[in-house]
């Protein structure tokens, strides 16, 4: 073998067990290089690679859409069945309700029962009894109209009521405020369990059907009462609200 | 034309190495691509040229994991000086001829792969989960190259 291929060998080892001892050192070169040659070309491999991780979720996304477009069409398609059935069965259709926004001004809190006041538009014709949701769930009902003001009791007033259906069992029960959410009429051998979901039951004709209230947090059944005692919490931050919605029938 | 065509693969073959290796990898073994441009790049060139590509390469290397910067400078250049060294000993043109990138791959695996600094169990372990598999696919890989490199020969014979 040819001397200057040994020398060459050797220097090369030689640089590299430099570099190894010297770590530091050998980490500030290769990153000096690297920052100023290198980089720019590492840049453009990991925007090749945030493409390729782009096109990967559009797919996953292309996917879930077609899925639930289907998913979509087969309620639609159950819509219109239910729709028929009622109709045959005589069932008196639900009205469609609108959706008018106002805006809340004061948030009272009167012995424990909370009101909200409200300001509407003017010219939109708001009347008591008229049901307020909203984002999440039920917040109560419009309970007077001065001009344009609005008198809300909330569910978390004790003259409020509520009849609602536990929506995994379709127990039937009244909420109650009493300083805390509290559901009735449940017997002890009621199926409710905690983290069931209470919905507006349509009884009562304040409230229209399927609006959301709140979750089961807890269900104490005592021997001695002849019903549950089930804490209720409800979906709506009633005591800080910023907009509220009314269901107003056309 | 030669150097430059050299160059191109080389760009590639680290790319590949360097930025690709996740869409690559099997069962989660580096390819390592660089051992076989660098077992094929010194059977066809000068062996100095051949040995300070392998030292440059080791560098740039080196430069995209820089935890033990200079290990891959040894190893590369070690694996293409012992290549050199076969040279006049080894009949390149039979397929047993291989079994020189089977130990490279091996060797330069065994080098840079294997933690050492981790203790000797996970060392050892990581001989027969990373190191054995990974030389087995370059040996494989390296087949292939050479089949065709033979076949283009034979054609331009």
């Amino acid at each position: 073998m040819k001397k200057s291929l040994n020398i060459v060998y050797g220097l090369i080892l030689l640089t590299g067990v430099v570099f190894l001892l010297s770590e530091r050192s050998g980490s500030m070169i290769g990153e000096g290089i690297a920052y100023r040659t290198i980089l720019p070309f590492r840049v453009m491999l990991n925007n090749f690679h945030e493409l390729i991780r782009a096109k990967e979720e559009n797919d996953a996304l292309s996917r879930m859409a077609v899925a639930l477009s289907l998913k979509l069409q087969e309620l639609r398609e159950v819509q219109v069945e239910n729709q028929r059935l009622k109709k045959i069965l005589g069932f008196v259709q639900e009205q469609h309700r609108l959706i008018q926004p106002v805006q809340v001004v004061n948030i009272l809190t009167e012995a424990g029962n909370t009101i909200m006041i409200c300001k509407k538009k003017p010219y939109t014709i708001v009347k008591p009894d008229l049901p307020v949701v909203g984002y999440n769930g039920l917040i109560g009902k419009v309970k007077e109209v001065v001009d344009d003001y609005l008198r809300i009791q909330t569910i978390a007033h004790s003259m409020t009521r509520v009849a609602v259906i536990d929506s995994r069992s379709r127990v039937f029960g009244i909420l109650k405020w009493e300083g805390a959410l509290y559901l009735y009429g449940v017997p002890l051998t009621g199926d409710v369990k905690v983290g069931d979901t209470l919905v507006t039951s349509g009884m009562g004709a304040v409230y229209p059907k399927g609006i959301k209230v709140g979750v089961i947090k807890r269900v104490a059944r005592n021997k001695n009462d002849y019903q549950a005692t089930i804490l209720v919490e409800p979906f709506e931050n009633l005591s800080f609200q910023e907009e509220v919605f009314i269901l107003v029938k056309p | 034309m030669r150097i430059f065509i050299a160059i191109v693969f080389l760009i590639v073959v680290s790319l590949i190495d360097l930025a690709f290796t996740p869409y690559f990898s099997l069962l989660h073994v580096k390819p390592y691509a660089i051992i076989l441009f660098l077992y094929f790049f010194t059977l066809k060139s000068p062996p100095l040229s051949a040995l300070i590509v392998a030292g440059f390469t080791g560098f740039l290397y080196d430069i995209f994991s820089p935890d033990w910067f200079g290990l891959h400078m040894i190893a590369f250049s070690t694996f293409v000086y012992v290549e050199i060294a076969l040279r006049d000993r080894v009949f390149w043109e039979r397929m047993g001829s291989l079994i020189v990138l089977f130990a490279g791959a091996f060797f330069v695996r065994l080098v840079v792969d294997v933690p050492f600094y981790a203790g000797f169990l996970k060392s050892f372990i990581s001989v027969f989960t990373s190191v054995l598999p990974g030389a087995v696919i370059n040996l494989l890989a390296g087949l292939v190259v050479k089949i065709i490199i033979d076949s283009t020969q034979r054609n331009a014979l």
